[in-house]
């Protein structure tokens, strides 16, 4: 067995360019994102895995980057909120959370759409309960869940 | 006497002569757009230089009396830009505004725990420094000395208190 490393050099590739840095083992993999990368875009709302604002796609899989360590997403592909639409032009989650006024103070609303995004390249046709289970844990403290709903619907109808 | 004047502009507007205006209209939000981005800067996302990262050092009782805090192991450490207790947090700020009525108005808290904690994680001291994880391990330093009293664990009526806070 190998000796356990306090630091390690990780290679991550986040929205298609690949971050080469060193970091400690004990790093989470939001803190990464938000102060190795500068992404901050990726909230930290709770620290305890509650509040799914820190909500991430890692290889093709939804998870809170506040409960993974960033050596753990070595090797790995990363989405955050900073890698949807392109080019100047918003995804059409984004458009949608924009027309429905799926979002208020904005804080929750990187977790949301990651949440949404995560279903939609799953399920493009999600139902209106599929939507609801899809976006369980996030948590919005201010525009309440239909309009997000509504969005996550619309934008989903949009890309038929 | 008083006269009356007629006014230049019709009291009354007939509906089709209404302007369209923001009553009633849904109105792009001009925010949107960075926030659906994820370019909003809220204050966790401002950075400057030689920012410093806070850890705070939280009680393991759920009441018990503050008897001594010991930092100086942990400013001993290299890039510990500074620490800050209850006692010091009590001279250096005012209680918090209490909105309620008396006698909840009476009670006085701090943003820190000053003489004793009164629920488990109730911050008793913060540890700021270089890193994250130095203020982490900073804050382990810290030596607090409780001497646990007991906890109320239900609601319920209770006789008088010598000490109701």
């Amino acid at each position: 067995m190998s000796e356990p490393v306090a630091r390690k050099t990780i290679a991550v590739e986040v929205n298609g360019t690949t971050y080469e840095r060193d970091v400690e083992a004990r790093r989470l993999l939001v803190h990464f994102l938000r102060d190795d990368l500068d992404l901050t875009g990726t909230h930290v709302g709770c620290d305890t895995g509650n509040c799914g604002a820190c909500s991430v796609i890692v290889d093709g899989t939804l998870l809170k980057s506040c409960m993974m360590l960033a050596i753990q997403a070595d090797g790995g592909s990363i989405e955050t909120v900073e890698g949807l639409g392109g080019d100047g032009d918003l995804h059409r989650l984004q458009e949608a959370f924009s027309e429905h006024h799926a979002l208020q103070c904005g804080y929750c609303t990187p977790g949301m759409l990651m949440s949404a995004k995560a279903l939609l390249d799953e399920n493009p046709e999600p139902t209106e309960p599929e939507i609801r289970r899809a976006i369980q844990g996030n948590i919005c403290r201010c525009t309440g869940y239909v309009n997000i709903v509504e969005a996550i619907a619309s934008a989903a109808e949009a890309a038929r | 006497m008083t006269e009356t004047v007629a006014p230049t502009t019709p009291v009354v507007v007939e509906e089709q002569e209404t302007k369209p205006g923001f009553v009633g209209t849904s109105i792009p939000r001009k925010e949107d757009r960075r926030l659906v981005q994820g370019e909003g800067v809220f204050f966790d996302d401002i950075k400057r230089h030689g920012m410093g990262f806070v850890h705070f050092v939280r009680s393991p009782y759920a009441h018990a009396k503050i008897k001594s805090i010991d930092v100086s192991r942990a400013l001993e450490l290299g890039d510990v830009y500074g620490t800050l207790t209850g006692d010091e947090v009590a001279i250096l700020t005012d209680p918090f505004f209490e909105l309620t009525v008396p006698p909840g108005s009476e009670i006085k808290d701090y943003a820190l725990a000053v003489g004793k904690t009164r629920f488990v994680g109730e911050p008793v001291a913060a540890v700021v420094a270089a890193t994250r994880e130095l203020a982490r391990d900073a804050a382990e330093l810290v030596e607090v000395d409780y001497e646990p009293l007991e906890p109320l664990i239900d609601a319920g009526p209770r006789g008088p208190c010598a000490d109701p806070a």
